[in-house]
C-alpha cells in the first residue's frame, strides 16, 4: 500500500512537471475612452508681460448722439448714408452665448439680448427691425472683424476697456454685467479664491480670461472659442469652474439645473456696441437708438423678455458722455 | 511522402553496380575503387541519380512558385482585398453619418426623420464595417489592429456626443449645438483620418500584392528548361554509350518535362496577363475612384460644417474650393463625373449668394434640401456615379484575379506529378541497360 502510495506520488510529480507551460491568454489592453474637447480648445499660456493696466479717464464715456427736432441743419453721416443705401446692417456676434446671442434651437434663428439691441438699431435705421445680416465671430476676432470693417458693429457681450478704446470705439454702456464663477453644486469652489490649482474654462479674448489669470494666477485656465464649449467641458468634467460675467454665466447654468453662479464681483464689466474707429456718426447714432430705448422702456422689456433668471430689471445703465 | 517512395524505387538499381564493380575490378586487377567511378554503369547510375534530383528539385521549385502566387492571389481575394473595400465603405460610412448629424438640426426645429435615418444607417454600417475589416487583420499586424481598435473604441464616443446634442435640443438648450461641434470636430480630426489611413495602408497591400505577379514565373520556367536540356544530353550520352538511338523511358520523361513547361508557360502567361489587367483595369481606377470618393465626401463636409459652424475659425468654402477642384484635376475626361461636379458647384454657389445677402435658413435649405437643384442631390448624383466606378473597378480587378488564381490552381500538383513521372521514366529507362552489366 505505501508502495503503491510511493509509485502515485511520484507519477504524479512526473505528470505536473512534464504539464507544458501555461500558454497566457492574450490581453487587449484599451484604456477607457475620454470625451474629447472642442475644436480648437486649448490651456491658456501664463501671462508673460505684466497685463497693461489699461486706465484712462471714463472709459465708458462715449459721443453724445444727434440732437433731434432741432433747427440746425445736422452735420454729415457718411456711414450712416451709406448703409441705408445699402439696405442692411452687418452685425458680429457669436452662436454660443446663451441669454445674449444664440441659435433658438426650436426654430434656428438666432435670438437674445444683443440681438434685440441689434434690431432696435435696424429699426431706427430702416425702420425695420429685421434688416440684420449676422456674421458669427468669436471672442477673439471681434476686434479684427471691425478694424477691416467686415462688419458694420459688434453687438457681443463686448466688455468696454481702455486697451480696446485704442483700437475700436464704443456706444455708451447697454448693460452692466458682474464677473463671478460657475460651479457644479457641491463642488467647494466658493469664490475665485478657491479656484487655485483648478482647471477653469475661459474664452480666447475676453476680458474675463486676462482678468482671472491676474486674480488667481495659480489656475489652469483651459480656452475654447465660444461660451457654450466652457458648458460642455463643465459638463464633461474636463474643467473644475467656468469664470466671467454673471449675465453668460446665467446662460450657461439655465441649461443645467446642476450648476451655481458663486462668489463677489471680480470686477464690473460694461457692454458696449464696438464700432469702427472711423465711424463717429455711427456711433452718435447708435447712442441715441440706446437713448431711446432706455426711456421709452424698450430696455426694460428687452431685459425682461431674457434675463429674468438675473432677478428683476435693475433699470437700464445710465449713458455717460464725452462731449 | 513522394520522395520516400522514389528513394526507395532507386536504392535497389543503385546498390546493383558495386557487386559488378567489385567483381570486374578484380577480375582486371586494378585498384577497385578508380575502376568503379570510372566504370560505364557507376557513371549511368550518377546520371540517373542526378536526373531523378534534379528532377524532383525542379518540379518543388515550380510548384512552389505556383503555390506561392495561387496563396497570396487567394488571401488578396478573400482577405486583403476585402479588408480595402471594408476600410473604404468605413470611411464613406462614417462621412455620410457626420454630414447627417451635422445637418439634423441646423435648421432649427426637430431633425427631419430622413435625416436622423441617414444617421443611423450610417452608423450601423459603420460598425459592420468594422467588423468585416477586423476580419482581414493578418496575424501579428499590430498596428492594422491598433488602428481598428481606436476606431472601434472612438464611436460610441461619438454617438454619444451626437445623442447629448440631440438630448439637449430636444429640451430647448442651445448648447447642444456646441456638442455637435465637438462630436464633428473628433470625427473629422480623429475618426476619419485614422479610417482614411486604414484604407490607405490596405489598398497600397493590395496592389503591392499583385505587382509581385504581373511577370511570369521565370525563375520556375528557367529551370524547368535547364531540365529539359539536361533531359537531352543525358540522351545524347546514353544513345553514344549504349548504341541505342532512341530510350523509351528518356522519350517519355521529356515528354512530361516538356508538357509541364509549356503547362507552365501558357498558364504563366494566361495569369500574368490577367494580374497585369487586374491592376490596370482594377487597381488603377479603383484607386482614382476611391480617392474622387473621398475627395467629394471630405468637400460634402466642408459644405455643411461651414453652415453648422458658421464663422468657427475654419475657412471651410477655401477647403471646399480646393477638394472640388482636385477632384476636377483627377476626373478630367471622364464626363459623368465632371457632369456632377458641375451641377454640385452651380448649387454651391446658389449657397454662397444666399449667405452673402445674410439668408441662412435660404442656404441650409439649398445644402440639405431633397430639390433636384439642391446641393444634396447634387451630391448624391456625384456620389453615386463615384461608387458606381469603384463597384465596376472593384469586380474587374476581382475577376482578373480570379481567373489567374483558376488557371494556376491546377499547376502546383501537375508539376510535382510530371515531375515525379520523368523521375520514374529516367529510372525505367536506365534499369534496362544497367542489367545488361550484371
Amino acid at each position: 500500500m505505501k508502495r503503491l502510495l510511493a509509485v502515485g506520488i511520484l507519477v504524479t510529480a512526473l505528470l505536473v512537471g512534464c504539464a507544458p507551460p501555461e500558454n497566457s491568454a492574450p490581453q487587449v489592453e484599451t484604456t477607457f475612452t475620454e470625451p474629447p474637447l472642442p475644436e480648437g480648445a486649448s490651456v491658456a499660456a501664463r501671462p508673460t508681460e505684466s497685463p497693461a493696466d489699461d486706465e484712462c479717464a471714463r472709459p465708458t464715456a462715449s459721443l453724445r448722439p444727434l440732437a433731434t427736432g432741432t433747427d440746425v441743419p445736422p452735420p454729415p453721416q457718411p456711414t450712416v448714408d451709406a448703409l441705408r443705401a445699402k439696405g442692411r446692417l452687418v452685425v458680429g456676434l457669436d452662436t454660443g452665448s446663451n441669454l445674449f446671442s444664440f441659435r433658438d434651437p426650436m426654430t434656428g434663428q438666432l435670438v437674445g439680448f444683443d440681438v434685440d439691441i441689434a434690431r432696435e438699431v435696424s429699426r431706427d435705421l430702416f425702420g425695420d427691425p429685421n434688416r440684420l445680416d449676422f456674421r458669427i465671430l468669436t471672442s477673439a476676432e471681434r476686434l479684427e472683424a471691425l478694424q477691416n470693417s467686415s462688419v458694420d458693429m459688434v453687438v457681443k457681450t463686448m466688455t468696454i476697456t481702455c486697451a480696446r478704446r485704442k483700437d475700436v470705439q464704443f456706444s455708451t454702456v447697454y448693460f452692466q454685467a458682474q464677473h463671478r464663477v460657475l460651479v457644479v453644486q457641491g463642488s467647494g469652489i466658493r469664490g475665485v479664491e478657491d479656484l487655485a490649482n483648478k482647471r477653469v474654462c475661459a474664452v480666447e479674448g475676453t476680458t474675463s480670461l486676462r482678468r482671472l489669470q491676474r486674480v488667481q494666477p495659480a489656475a489652469t485656465v483651459v480656452t475654447v472659442p465660444m461660451w457654450s464649449d466652457c458648458l460642455v467641458v463643465l459638463q464633461q468634467r474636463q474643467v473644475d469652474a467656468v469664470s466671467t460675467d454673471d449675465a453668460i454665466l446665467a446662460g450657461l447654468a439655465a441649461q443645467d439645473p446642476y450648476l451655481e453662479i458663486v462668489g463677489d464681483s471680480l470686477s464690473p464689466e460694461p457692454y458696449g456696441v464696438g464700432i469702427n474707429k472711423n465711424n463717429e456718426d455711427l456711433v452718435r447714432f447708435v447712442n441715441g437708438t440706446l437713448a431711446r430705448i432706455r426711456s421709452d422702456g424698450t430696455w426694460n422689456r428687452i431685459y425682461n423678455r431674457w434675463l429674468t433668471v438675473l432677478g428683476p430689471s435693475p433699470g437700464p445703465p445710465s449713458a455717460s458722455y464725452s462731449d | 511522402m513522394l520522395g520516400c517512395v522514389i528513394a526507395a524505387g532507386i536504392t535497389p538499381s543503385a546498390a546493383v553496380p558495386p557487386t559488378t564493380a567489385t567483381h570486374v575490378g578484380a577480375a582486371a586487377g586494378k585498384p577497385p575503387v578508380r575502376y568503379t567511378m570510372r566504370s560505364t554503369p557507376a557513371r549511368l547510375v550518377a546520371m540517373g541519380t542526378a536526373l531523378v534530383f534534379l528532377a524532383l528539385t525542379v518540379g518543388n521549385l515550380a510548384s512552389t512558385a505556383v503555390t506561392d502566387r495561387v496563396d497570396t492571389l487567394g488571401t488578396l481575394l478573400v482577405r486583403t482585398e476585402p479588408f480595402a473595400n471594408s476600410a473604404q465603405n468605413l470611411y464613406g460610412a462614417l462621412s455620410v453619418a457626420d454630414a447627417a448629424a451635422a445637418t439634423a438640426f441646423i435648421a432649427g426645429g426637430l431633425e427631419p426623420p430622413e435625416v436622423r435615418e441617414r444617421y443611423s444607417q450610417a452608423l450601423g454600417e459603420a460598425s459592420s464595417e468594422l467588423i468585416a475589416a477586423s476580419a482581414g487583420v493578418a496575424e501579428n499586424d499590430a498596428a492594422t489592429s491598433a488602428v481598428l481598435t481606436q476606431i472601434a473604441a472612438g464611436l460610441p464616443v461619438y454617438s454619444g456626443l451626437v445623442e447629448t446634442a440631440r438630448a439637449n435640443n430636444r429640451s430647448g438648450n442651445p448648447v447642444g449645438a456646441a456638442y455637435l461641434g465637438e462630436a464633428s470636430t473628433m470625427m473629422q480630426t480623429t475618426l476619419l483620418p485614422l479610417a482614411e489611413k486604414l484604407y490607405t495602408e490596405q489598398a497600397s497591400r493590395v496592389s503591392a500584392d499583385q505587382e509581385r505577379f504581373t511577370s511570369p514565373p521565370l525563375f520556375a520556367i528557367g529551370s524547368l528548361v535547364f531540365l529539359l536540356l539536361m533531359t537531352g544530353v543525358a540522351q545524347w550520352y546514353l544513345s553514344r554509350t549504349t548504341r541505342r538511338t532512341l530510350n523509351v523511358g528518356f522519350l517519355a520523361a521529356t515528354v512530361a518535362v516538356a508538357g509541364l513547361l509549356g503547362w507552365m508557360l501558357v498558364v504563366g502567361l494566361i495569369s500574368s496577363i490577367a494580374t497585369d489587367r487586374a491592376i490596370d483595369r482594377g487597381v488603377s481606377p479603383l484607386k482614382s475612384y476611391t480617392t474622387g470618393f473621398i475627395l467629394a465626401q471630405q468637400a460634402r463636409a466642408d459644405e455643411t460644417l461651414d453652415l453648422a459652424r458658421r464663422g468657427g475659425g475654419q475657412d471651410y468654402g477655401q477647403s471646399f474650393d480646393a477638394n472640388v477642384s482636385r477632384l476636377t484635376e483627377m476626373f478630367q475626361g471622364d464626363t459623368a463625373v465632371i457632369d456632377a461636379l458641375n451641377t454640385w458647384s452651380v448649387s454651391h454657389s446658389r449657397i454662397d449668394s444666399a449667405l452673402e445677402v445674410g439668408d441662412f435658413n435660404g442656404a441650409v435649405s439649398i445644402a440639405t434640401g431633397t430639390g433636384e437643384s439642391d446641393s444634396a442631390a447634387a451630391f448624391t448624383a456625384l456620389d453615386s456615379v463615384l461608387v458606381d466606378g469603384i463597384e465596376n473597378a472593384r469586380s474587374e480587378l476581382r475577376s482578373n484575379i480570379d481567373r489567374s488564381v483558376w488557371v494556376l490552381s491546377g499547376l502546383s500538383n501537375g508539376a510535382y506529378v510530371l515531375t515525379v513521372v520523368a523521375s520514374v521514366a529516367f529510372g525505367v529507362g536506365l534499369f534496362p541497360r544497367l542489367r545488361e552489366y550484371l
